[in-house]
């Protein structure tokens, strides 16, 4: 499937969960593009990165616009200040130095932290992102668990015993689970 | 340039002479608006209030302004409309409900739009006599154009008639520029943080919502689809949002659970 398809479905599933009328993640994320290429013409895409689990792994959660393009300047926005559990999103650009302007812009007069905006700093841009179907697979399988008599942390602990115990991962022994259940 | 209605001028026009007392307050009180502009804020601050910042600093920038206002353009509509004072939001609303005026043409056109006597402007003629009754008279409109885009319009209005000159629009047109640039990097920033906390909310909700999914397959099998429908149509029901209903069912199965596994 096309990858912009893949997440713009992925996001439509997401904007179904916020049950906010007037909220649209996926139009949301093409307005956020469209204003940073006005900014940047030699924009190239952006990916939005979460801390996840309770170790906070950060964790790519999409890559919008990027292809195989050489990424030669970036921003990383972390919006941290407002709250600790906000993603963060970066830019991509092909020039050189393309954000420089934008980047100070925002540290300065919007009053940013420092460490919020991160110049050309990453510059590798990541290939693959989480796959949300997957992460719904596995909280779906600890659903199952809870029904089935268990707490949250008892579940979580379950699903990740027999994941070991099968030597698969937690996305396997999910989807083990799920498909034992009577359609 | 094609003949404009009395009271009209679309941008151009050489800076008058102007008295030497008269051009140094006016460059005065521009570089301090451009000083302002540069230092909008030192703290966090929301777009409307960077918006109402540089319609403020524009006000003190161009001579003889009673008031301004900044209109932000979405998909060619009107979008976010900040104003300086409040007789701006008079003059504005009215602007928009008969969608006719000078920040309208100057966000289509992309020009600077110049009247002294609205009342009187053949271009508008339901707006001018509305803005006149109003008590405003003179009014300037500055297109914010970045990358050829127009992002939205500038909006100074004076309450005397004739009150904006060629040198107050040379003034306005040149805070223009860097205001265009600091609107949009605020829009920027405002995107990327509605985007951030819409996604933050959306991904807690859609954990629990999905060990919902799971009770629920577990208790009567079926796809998640299924049991998807099943949380909406209880969500609609009880008139409440999805992930408060998710959360009820998860709690509950949670609390079973204690209840059997003390």
């Amino acid at each position: 499937m096309d990858n912009n398809l893949n997440i713009y479905l992925g996001m439509a599933r997401l904007t179904e969960a916020l049950h906010e009328p007037d909220v649209d993640l996926g139009f949301e994320l093409k307005i956020l593009a469209h204003y940073v290429e006005i900014a940047v013409s030699s924009y190239l895409g952006l990916s939005i990165t979460a801390s996840l689990g309770e170790d906070h792994v950060d964790t790519v959660l999409l890559i919008e616009g990027l292809t195989a393009q050489s990424v030669a300047a970036s921003l990383r926005l972390s919006l941290a200040q407002l709250d600790d559990t906000m993603p963060f999103v970066t830019l991509y650009a092909s020039t050189p130095g393309a954000f420089v302007d934008l980047g100070a812009d925002l540290a300065f007069i919007y009053g940013l932290d420092p460490d919020a905006v991160r110049i050309d700093c990453d510059l590798v841009v990541p290939t693959t992102s989480v796959d949300l179907s997957a992460v719904a697979s596995i909280n779906q399988a600890i659903g199952v668990l809870i029904g089935r008599g268990r707490t949250l942390e008892q579940a979580t602990a379950a699903l990740q015993q027999q994941a070991t115990a099968a030597g698969t991962d937690l996305i396997s022994a999910a989807l083990l689970i799920l498909a034992s259940l009577p359609q | 340039m094609p003949e404009q209605p009395k009271g009209t001028n679309v941008a151009g026009g050489e800076p008058p002479d102007l008295p030497a007392e008269q051009s140094a307050t006016d460059q005065a009180d521009l570089s301090a608006a451009f000083n302002g502009l540069s230092q909008l804020a030192l703290g966090a601050q929301s777009l409307e209030e960077a918006l109402t910042r540089i319609a403020t600093l524009a006000v003190r920038a161009i001579p003889g302004a009673d008031g301004g206002g900044l209109t932000m353009l979405e998909e060619g509509r009107p979008d976010v409309m900040i104003v300086s004072a409040a007789f701006v939001r008079a003059v504005d609303d009215a602007q928009y409900g008969i969608g006719e005026g000078p920040c309208i043409m100057a966000a289509t056109t992309g020009q600077t739009i110049r009247s002294g006597s609205l009342g009187n402007d053949g271009n508008w003629p339901r707006f001018g006599p509305r803005a006149r009754d109003l008590g405003v008279n003179s009014a300037l409109s500055l297109p914010l154009v970045m990358d050829e885009e127009v992002l939205g319009a500038l909006n100074i209005y004076a309450h005397d008639t004739e009150v904006f000159d060629d040198h107050a629009q040379e003034l306005g047109e040149l805070f223009s520029v860097p205001a265009a640039i600091a609107v949009h990097n605020a829009r920027v920033l405002a995107q990327a943080q509605l985007l951030s906390a819409q996604l933050s909310a959306a991904l807690t909700s859609r954990t629990v919502i999905d060990q919902a999914i799971g009770i629920i397959r577990s208790r009567s099998g079926g796809s998640s689809d299924d049991a998807f429908a099943s949380l909406r149509t209880l969500s609609q029901n009880q008139n409440v949002k999805l992930v408060v209903v998710a959360t009820a069912v998860v709690d509950e199965a949670v609390r079973r659970a204690r209840a059997r596994r003390p």
